[in-house]
């Protein structure tokens, strides 16, 4: 990633952008922090955020004018934060703030003309800086009534941060010009001087400049406290550039009240009246007053996604992290988890007011990371293995329908369904065929895997296969169910007409095998269906016509969350996987519907009634919400058994392929040594290899205590561990396990 | 009728449609070069044209430089006495010392210079070493006769100028077309009937060049 | 180089099957993405068949695997 495109990226995520109360505040005194600390009594805290902020705090918190209530978002649910009234109450009642510390001497001195609140605060802020300051004026006055000793205990602070108080000394022309000779610089309140020293042209609006160099003054008639205050600070700010020869203009945009991108969703949010002041609020009334603040954030994306709540901060930061990622040479990349993590499902930038894609950034970062190779072997290496298994000779197929010598259409189940639902896949083709006609089949896989992984070399390859297979057939119009394929295919393949299994059907009407008056279904939109409001119609009309009366998730529609198998996430990361399932589950107290393979297994391993439409449609034997969820090796099996089942009873061909040694090794395993493989992902087949390797060498190691063997193989990366007792012809496996780390010199 | 015979500048017409100005995008050209330039507290430029002293003032309360501005008119001078800075005279004949100034600014007058090399030679001797020239103007597609008094018709074509700009020892380091700028004042007068008579719209453009003095 | 002592990395019980021997701690070179380790490990005196525990694959094994794959 380019440093620009952090920026554009960074920029686009508003969640750092100030709230509105800050925002409209010229000061910007942060009123969400100081209400924040109230709600949770903390009143010293809460005062010290004012404290640190504003000029002359114990004066300025008793007569703001709040400008920031009229930005305020509770505005419209209940009525703004009463952010004066709190001001006051902390005033009063909390430990007075030490003063702040002001820079270093500079060695510069500067006059302020005029003891107003503007003079006031702009010798408070200018002598923040560092310079000597002194103030002329017939009578320190802010033009408000405040309870004694007040303000004479902040021009006491001022007193110890280098202010000089002239009292008793009218302002002329005259003193403009001593004092401009004797000075670095001079500030004029305008609103406290005669109109006769006020014969320097306007100020200019962003330096409150002059025509006259070193003299600064404010914009006459501002009869806000705040913006007084606010006057004061952009003079002092001005006074420090002029005296340092530096850019008056520069970078001053945030100085006054600005414009501010943060969004806050409100829409769940309920109204609270404020708390009446009356003669000003008492500790319970002004916590109970703070505890309405908003508290504004964004964080639209992260309230929906199990995935960037995990990691704790916000897209902006996460941005971060990837480019810092891949900007290092030599150390631990500390991102590439979450990097990995992220599952694709473009629920982020559909949420987003500014469209920032956490899937766009991820997906460009995991193919930079192959490209450099630095992307973690093992992190996708199972997936991809599983794709490989998907087109190999044992599942892949390429067919005609049966006795016909050219294809209309050709139907495309995905390597998911036929894994998880070989007999729902088998008697949809069936259906198809009848009503269609001439629909031939290609098994295998849409190439997913390698597009989610980063790989677009591998994915162009096995889109290749695809693609020749499918000309092979005549490029007849692709008949697909699963909304992965069919969302990647159209990218891929824009040369093919792709209609979706759903659509076919809404044209046809339903199955004879369809099921009747099926209930009430809560209905989960796969991740891929988001973009494809026509395929999410057509399910729905699906659905009615089985009688379904559907209920939707809070999120769904174009809202649907991922079940935690897009991006590969339950491959990287199956403990996030399995939360995010979990969400998903929990969202509804229903039965779920789904037309996505991968959904109905994410769903339904965590305990959830679930079903496919398959289920619906094509009914098999089990009760449909309570079909178990294949595991691993079950999967490849049903791959496998299906090819060959359609090709001895509809082709009547044999597999042609050879069953290879291993697979002739028969193998059982206990509860535990399932349990172990299938969380470890090792599959029945590379456990066979293991024992295959001990048959032949005779070398295993045994138990004392136990008598059980154990033995160890290498097939390509992985070192697999299977504890196992001979059973008869076979093998009953106890447990398994495996490491990456090659053991140099010892058994293979 | 006595309004109609005072040059366009000088009418309060004018001055009400296009601000204190008097020009195309108003300060934002301004601005922009300042800006641009990096002009900050303790830099001296000179104005020229200065008319009410609008620049000048700008200049000053807004950067902090110690601006000039030279005019030639008494009646303008008369109007803007009260800015600091204001002398009156000739752009072409300027009464300052050599290499008084970081930056010399000349907006929407050029083209109204008798002498435009004599001023060149000018803006040239009163400049440091690696002063900067702002030159805002407008500027025609085809050559016209120099007799007109209004300056659109007296507006050259922008290479001839960037050509005599180079011929005096400075080098172009910005030129950006701003004809929108021009326009939009064309349409602001339009509304008081002076869009055809002052010249707007003919076909003219407007630019910003910032050229850099170069050699000692 | 020095040799790796991973504390529970013993024979848990296992001896060669095929040799009948007793395992004996021996160092043993794992290597992963060009990082080589010599690790003492239970190993077959006569065969060499080395024993890797479960508990070390999964554990520290584990993590040097993943600590190496995101250098």
């Amino acid at each position: 990633m380019e440093q620009a495109e952090l920026r554009q990226w960074e920029h686009r995520c508003i969640q750092e952008e100030s709230p509105q109360c800050v925002a409209a505040c010229p000061l910007h005194v942060d009123a969400r922090e100081c209400c924040t600390l109230l709600a949770a009594r903390r009143v010293d805290k809460a005062w010290a955020v004012l404290a640190k902020t504003m000029p002359l705090p114990g004066v300025l918190a008793r007569i703001c004018d709040g400008p920031c209530k009229a930005a305020c978002l509770r505005k419209d649910i209940g009525g703004a934060i009463e952010m004066g009234a709190l001001e006051r109450f902390l005033a009063a009642s909390a430990k007075p703030a030490k003063p702040p510390r002001p820079l270093p001497r500079n060695g510069k001195s500067v006059a302020v003309l005029g003891g107003g609140m503007t003079g006031l605060c702009a010798a408070w802020e200018i002598a923040r800086k560092g310079f000597a300051v002194t103030v002329y004026c017939a009578a320190p006055d802010v033009g408000a009534a405040l309870p004694e000793g007040v303000l004479e205990g902040e021009l006491e602070a001022m007193d110890r941060m280098g202010v000089t108080l002239e009292r008793g000394v009218e302002p002329t022309s005259e003193l403009v010009e001593t004092q401009l000779e004797e000075r670095d610089a001079v500030f004029v309140d305008s609103d406290a001087v005669s109109d006769a020293v006020l014969n320097f042209g306007e100020p200019d609006e962003v330096t409150l400049g002059t025509n006259r160099l070193g003299l600064f003054a404010s914009r006459p008639g501002e009869g806000s406290p705040v913006f007084q205050a606010a006057a004061g600070r952009r003079a002092a700010n001005s006074i420090m550039r002029f005296s340092q020869g530096v850019s008056m203009v520069k970078s001053r945009e945030l100085e006054g009240p600005y414009d501010t991108r943060l969004y806050t969703n409100r829409a769940e949010m309920e109204p609270v009246e404020p708390v009446a002041v009356g003669d000003g609020y008492d500790e319970p009334r002004a916590v109970e007053e703070a505890a309405r603040c908003l508290k504004c954030e964004c964080m639209e994306c992260v309230k929906g996604c199990v995935y960037l709540k995990h990691y704790k901060q916000y897209p902006k930061v996460y941005v971060r992290q990837v480019y810092n990622n891949e900007a290092i040479v030599r150390g631990t990349r500390q991102a590439n988890k979450m990097i990995n993590s992220c599952m694709l499902c473009g629920l982020c930038d559909t949420v987003c007011p500014e469209d920032f894609a956490m899937g766009e950034v991820c997906l460009e970062a995991r193919r930079n990371m192959i490209a450099k190779g630095t992307m973690p072997p093992s992190a996708h290496e199972f997936a991809l293995r599983d794709m490989a298994f998907a087109d190999g000779d044992k599942c892949a197929l390429a067919r005609h329908a049966p006795g016909a010598d050219s294809s209309e259409y050709v139907f495309f189940p995905g390597c998911q369904l036929t894994a998880t639902d070989p007999g729902g896949a088998e008697r949809a083709y069936a259906d198809l065929r009848n009503r269609l006609g001439r629909v031939g089949l290609i098994l295998r896989c849409c190439g997913a895997p390698a597009r989610w992984s980063g790989r677009e070399s591998l994915f162009r390859e096995s889109l290749a296969e695809l693609k020749a297979a499918w000309e092979g057939l005549g490029s007849p119009r692709i008949i697909a169910a699963c909304p992965s394929c069919i969302k990647i295919l159209r990218e891929a393949m824009p040369e093919a007409e792709i209609v979706s299994h759903w659509s076919v059907l809404s044209a046809l009407g339903l199955p004879g095998t369809a099921l009747q008056d099926v209930g009430t279904l809560a209905v989960n939109d796969p991740c891929a269906a988001r973009e494809d409001g026509a395929l999410r119609a057509d399910v729905r009309g699906l659905l009615d016509a089985l009688g379904v009366d559907m209920v939707e998730a809070k999120y769904s529609g174009e809202l649907t969350q991922c079940c935690g198998y897009g991006g590969l996430l339950n491959e990287v990361d199956p403990a996030l996987g399995e939360a995010a399932a979990k969400a998903r589950a929990d969202a509804v107290d229903e039965d779920y519907v789904t037309y996505c393979a991968m959904c109905r297994e994410m769903i339904a391993r965590t305990g959830k009634r679930a079903m496919h439409l398959y289920d619906l449609l094509y009914p098999g034997d089990a009760e449909p919400g309570a079909r178990p969820a294949p595991g691993h090796s079950e999967r490849r099996e049903n791959r496998v058994r299906l090819r060959e089942k359609l090709l001895r009873e509809l082709w009547s061909e044999a597999d042609g392929v050879s069953a290879e040694d291993f697979e002739k090794i028969w193998v059982e395993c206990t509860e535990e040594g399932a349990a172990a493989m299938e969380s470890r992902r090792i599959l029945k087949s590379d456990v066979q290899k293991v024992l295959l390797q001990a048959e032949r060498s005779g070398k295993h190691l045994v138990h004392g205590g136990t008598g059980r063997f154990l033995a160890s193989f290498r097939p390509v990366v992985v070192t697999y561990w299977v504890e196992y007792e001979p059973d008869g012809d076979g093998y009953l496996v106890h447990n398994a396990w495996c490491h990456r780390m090659h053991i140099e010199g010892a058994q293979p | 009728m006595a309004s109609e015979l005072r040059p366009l500048w000088e009418r309060e017409e004018l001055r009400a449609v296009a601000g204190e100005t008097l020009r195309p995008g108003g300060f934002e050209l301004t601005d922009r070069a300042a800006e641009r330039i990096g002009a900050v507290p303790g830099w001296r430029i000179l104005d020229v044209g200065a008319g009410l002293g609008a620049t000048v003032s700008r200049l000053r309360s807004r950067y902090g430089v110690e601006a000039w501005g030279v005019e030639p008119s008494a009646a303008q001078l008369g109007l803007g006495c009260a800015v600091p800075g204001l002398v009156r005279a000739r752009g072409d004949r300027l009464p300052f010392a050599r290499e008084r100034f970081d930056a010399v600014f000349c907006e929407c007058v050029f083209s109204l210079f008798d002498d435009r090399p004599a001023g060149l030679a000018e803006f040239h001797r009163v400049l440091k070493p690696g002063g900067f020239l702002v030159l805002s103007d407008l500027c025609a597609s085809n050559p016209v006769p120099e007799d007109g008094a209004s300056c659109a018709d007296r507006a050259e074509p922008l290479a001839e100028t960037v050509r005599l700009v180079r011929g005096h020892g400075f080098a172009v380091y910005l030129l950006e077309d701003h004809s929108d700028r021009l326009r939009d004042l064309a349409a602001r007068l339009a509304w008081i009937g002076e869009g055809v008579s002052c010249g707007c719209g003919r076909g003219l453009g407007y630019f910003l060049m910032i050229a850099k003095k170069q050699g000692a | 180089m020095s040799v790796i002592k991973v504390p529970g990395a013993g024979a848990d019980g296992w001896k060669c099957g095929h040799c009948d021997r007793e395992m004996v701690m021996k160092p043993v070179e794992l290597t992963y993405l060009n990082s080589l380790f010599n690790v003492e490990l239970p190993v077959c005196p006569e065969c060499g068949y080395v024993f890797i525990p479960e508990a070390l694959a999964l554990g520290k094994m584990h993590q040097v695997e993943q600590l190496l794959e995101d250098k």
